[in-house]
């Protein structure tokens, strides 16, 4: 089906920008500049206060771990949605429309970025380290991929039902998609520190609690309902939808820019 | 009908290498500034939106602290009523120094307009500055809401410490404001060999979060991470000039700190401005 | 399925109006625009009908503003119109987009169509597998693509360090190589060499001959309109001046005339004055009058007996030559609505 064309274009992509080795060294460096320096201030808390709502450092480190892996699993399949509200401005979504195959999932692999695999590294480092120190067995490390591919693809839902504001709301900045970006970093810290509200947000209306915080929670044994760990998929499949609800009402209010 | 005239010679603007007056190079840069800030009111609803996530960014910060200190005030950390004003003020103080240099620069350079801004009579740097100023305007205005919407809750907390204070603060804004330029300036010659503004951008963004006292002053920091912030400019860019609005630098200590401000922000300019003329003597070198 | 009756283009009553924020100049416009709301309609295709035969090349034209990009995109699915209706080999373009595309290519002349940062080859094995074509097709369309517009020596290249004319050409091929039913070309040769736009429309010109392509481009050069197509649709804010062939378009629009005379001896003040009177007296107008030359213009080639003789009255002269006004001058004046001659308008409903 269209697989084929999204894989070809896809990994096409990818080869062409592993050719760019400053960039790619770049990429990963900064993104793992920017993971450290919110690593940084988490330990600048954590050193003064020890522990926050009875997670300890090494266990806020793994909700910082499990972050960065969604973070770069978005970005490194899915990474061409920031470009939306660019492409919209310029008129450039005229091209994809003229392509005979879906446009969003065309749209969204276009644009593999290096930087994912700077965020992939630290997050996967971050988790381990984490895990390890916590002393959970091995096998259960397997649900960190696993919750990794779910985050990635439930935030990029979210990033897309963010983009198809743009639609609407025209901007060549991808404002909507970094409040987004920033919901997703305030999982670094345990949704318990956060007054209910935005608890209540970031399980139900944006469920990143299922990505980041829940599964956490379940695999030190802070929670014991095995929900924590299955509602990831869930969610992810949840938010795909509303994403593609959302964009389809986008692109019937797409008014290019005409020349 | 009569023999149509000759045509007229076009009157002449300005003879070649002719340079502009003061006057001329200072309406040039108002002009510019003027059109940045209307572009930034044109798309209105992305600056809502901006400026909602920069004041959702800092509460996550705020929220964390507020929970710690419920938990029970930490050893050695300042009292709450020294540190919850103190980060609304840098929220505010950082708020009103953001800039998006970084990717106008990259936009400009790959839209190949970059050769004009480069051949300009209006020197590079000082556009630059103009259009910092421009953001400045702009932001200050949005982080002023904040910080009046903060001091109906907080009242006498958020006031600077005395009329000194006051007026250290001012003189450190400002130069808090050349440090943080002359920072990005620098940071901005990169993306004239890589063209990814956006590695830059985070690299340079990521060092200021750390080392600026944004989230925490860092007097709060652990030894090790003091001692790297305390050789970096980004401290005296937030975490300085508040202490000096929170009295926290007085008498010698504060004009020293201005001192080293003044240093840093000529250091960091001066460095930028000489590593611009090289970048743009090899492009020219190369005919790029 | 391959829709085989019927007209490739149908186009009636076609309308598309934008909504646009009404915006002031200055700084206190801008503010005031922050806070305020009104917006205006702006009609930018108002009610275009007309039929595309298959294998017809027909070029439309029109100044900026005119409503070509607008009737483009509807015509390819990008937009949807306000009103009226439309079908391109049969489908509805914004309700069938993808099944239309497979029949159809596109060239934006101003913004390149090649997404990725890959490398040409590459892009062109893609779109083989994106469109689906049979090694055969893609052997003869690749083939000629590469040979009628040199691209040999740019296949390895990745798009992005590519030349604007490079990237047309590119482009053009890709448009090209599922040898579509019918291609919409918008601006294709802006941007390029003389030489290269000569090779650009041949290659147009042998694709049509050789799969029937039905063609139909917008573009301000005017030769290729006159090159490469036989119909002309001209297009004024938002409604069709004109539809009809190119024949046509030249007798009903083309009746000036240019007189080009080489003079004994220089003119003077008196006689160009009296040249001048008489020339305007038969509805023309007298150019040029510098030295030995002069040119005398005029809007119906009935007069072209009377104003000769008026010319040769008035002054000795050596030699003339009598010119038809070029297709650019026609339409400028189209426009600027300046015809004397006040034309009818061709077939319109």
């Amino acid at each position: 089906m269209d697989f084929q064309v999204y894989w070809a274009a896809y990994k096409a992509s990818l080869l062409q920008k592993l050719e760019y080795r400053v960039d790619f060294a770049l990429g990963v460096v900064t993104a793992m500049m920017l993971r450290l320096s919110q690593l940084a201030i988490q330990y600048v808390i954590l050193e003064q206060s020890k522990q926050l709502m009875g997670w300890d450092m090494s266990q806020v480190v793994f909700l910082a771990g499990m972050t960065a892996l969604s973070l770069g699993v978005s970005e490194l399949f899915f990474n061409n949605v920031w470009m939306v509200p660019y492409y919209i401005v310029m008129g450039d979504l005229d091209r994809l429309l003229v392509y005979p195959v879906r446009t969003l999932p065309f749209l969204l692999i276009s644009n593999p970025v290096i930087h994912s695999f700077g965020n992939l590294i630290i997050g996967g480092v971050l988790a381990c380290a984490a895990l390890q120190v916590n002393h959970v067995p091995p096998i259960q490390w397997l649900w960190v991929p696993f919750w990794a591919v779910c985050g990635g693809i439930l935030y990029t839902a979210a990033l897309v039902l963010a983009a198809s504001l743009s639609f609407k709301f025209v901007g060549p900045y991808g404002h909507n998609l970094f409040f987004v970006h920033q919901l997703l970093t305030a999982n670094q810290y345990p949704l318990s520190v956060f007054p209910a509200a935005l608890e209540w947000i970031l399980t139900l209306v944006l469920p990143f609690a299922a990505i980041v915080y829940l599964p956490a929670g379940w695999i030190f044994g802070k929670f014991t309902n095995p929900w924590c760990a299955f509602l990831a998929p869930l969610a992810a499949l949840f938010m795909v939808f509303l994403a593609v609800r959302a964009w389809g009402w986008g692109v019937r209010q797409y008014e290019s820019t005409g020349s | 009908m009569s023999t149509p005239a000759p045509p007229t010679p076009l009157p002449r603007s300005r003879g070649v290498g002719e340079s502009l007056s003061n006057v001329e190079i200072l309406s040039g840069y108002l002009a510019l500034l003027v059109r940045s800030v209307r572009a930034a009111f044109a798309y209105r609803a992305n600056t809502v939106m901006s400026f909602m996530t920069g004041v959702f960014t800092a509460s996550i910060i705020w929220m964390v602290w507020w929970r710690v200190y419920e938990q029970g005030k930490p050893v050695g950390a300042p009292p709450r009523e020294l540190l919850f004003p103190y980060l609304i003020l840098a929220f505010c103080l950082n708020y009103a120094f953001t800039v998006n240099s970084e990717f106008r620069v990259a936009q400009r350079i790959r839209m190949g307009l970059i050769a004009t801004d480069l051949l300009k009579p209006l020197d590079f740097q000082g556009m630059q500055l103009a259009q910092s100023l421009s953001d400045f305007v702009f932001n200050a205005t949005l982080a002023s809401l904040v910080f009046m919407g903060s001091s109906a809750f907080m009242g006498r907390a958020l006031a600077p410490a005395s009329p000194s204070a006051l007026a250290f603060f001012a003189v450190g804004m400002v130069l808090g404001f050349l440090i943080q330029f002359g920072v990005v300036f620098l940071f901005v010659q990169g993306i004239f060999y890589t063209l990814n503004n956006y590695g830059i951008q985070v690299a340079r963004g990521a060092l200021h979060a750390t080392f600026s006292g944004l989230s925490a002053p860092l007097s709060m920091f652990p030894a090790s991470l003091r001692l790297v912030g305390a050789f970096l400019p980004f401290q005296y860019v937030i975490y300085k000039p508040v202490l000096l609005y929170q009295g926290q630098l007085v008498g010698a200590e504060a004009w020293r700190t201005l001192g080293e401000q003044a240093l840093w922000a000529a250091g960091l300019i001066l460095t930028g401005r000489w590593i611009f003329i090289r970048i743009v003597r090899s492009l020219e070198v190369q005919g790029g | 399925m391959t829709f085989m009756n019927g007209p490739a283009l149908d186009v009636r009553d076609l309308a598309k109006s934008y909504r646009r924020r009404k915006r002031t100049a200055g700084l206190w416009g801008g503010v005031k625009g922050f806070f305020s709301d009104d917006t205006e309609e702006v009609p930018a295709v108002k009610g275009l009908t007309f039929s595309i035969q298959r294998g017809e090349r027909v070029g439309l034209i029109g100044e900026n503003g005119a409503g070509k990009s607008t009737t483009l995109k509807m015509l390819t699915g990008i937009l949807m119109p306000t009103r009226g209706n439309l079908t391109v080999l049969g489908r509805i373009p914004w309700k069938e987009r993808r099944q239309l595309a497979l029949d159809m290519g596109v060239v934006f002349g101003q913004r390149p169509q090649l997404l990725w940062d890959i490398p040409v080859r590459e892009t062109f094995s893609l779109l083989k597998t994106m469109y689906r074509i049979p090694d055969s097709v893609f052997e003869i369309t690749y083939g000629e693509a590469v040979r009628r517009l040199d691209l040999e020596p740019l296949l390895g290249t990745p798009v992005r360090q590519l030349s604007l004319g490079q990237r047309m050409r590119c482009d053009l091929a890709a448009s090209l190589l599922h040898a579509p039913a019918v291609v919409f070309l918008d601006e294709p040769t802006i941007g390029l060499d003389v030489s290269v736009k000569e090779q650009v429309r041949e290659y147009i010109l042998d694709m049509h001959q050789r799969f029937k392509t039905t063609l139909l481009i917008t573009t301000h050069d005017l030769k290729d309109i006159t090159e490469v197509c036989e119909r002309l649709l001209v297009l004024d804010q938002g409604s069709l001046l004109f539809d009809g062939s190119l024949r046509e378009f030249e007798r009903e629009f083309a009746r000036e005339r240019r007189l080009v005379a080489e003079l004994k001896n220089p003119i003077t003040p008196e006689e160009a004055g009296r040249l001048g009177t008489e020339a305007a007296r038969l509805g023309g107008n007298l150019v040029v009058a510098e030295g030995r030359r002069v040119v005398l213009e005029f809007s119906n080639e009935a007069e072209t007996p009377a104003v000769t003789q008026a010319l040769l009255q008035a002054v000795p002269v050596v030699d003339f030559s009598l010119e038809k006004t070029d297709i650019e001058r026609i339409v400028a004046r189209l426009y600027r609505n300046q015809a004397t001659h006040r034309p009818g308008l061709g077939k319109q409903p």
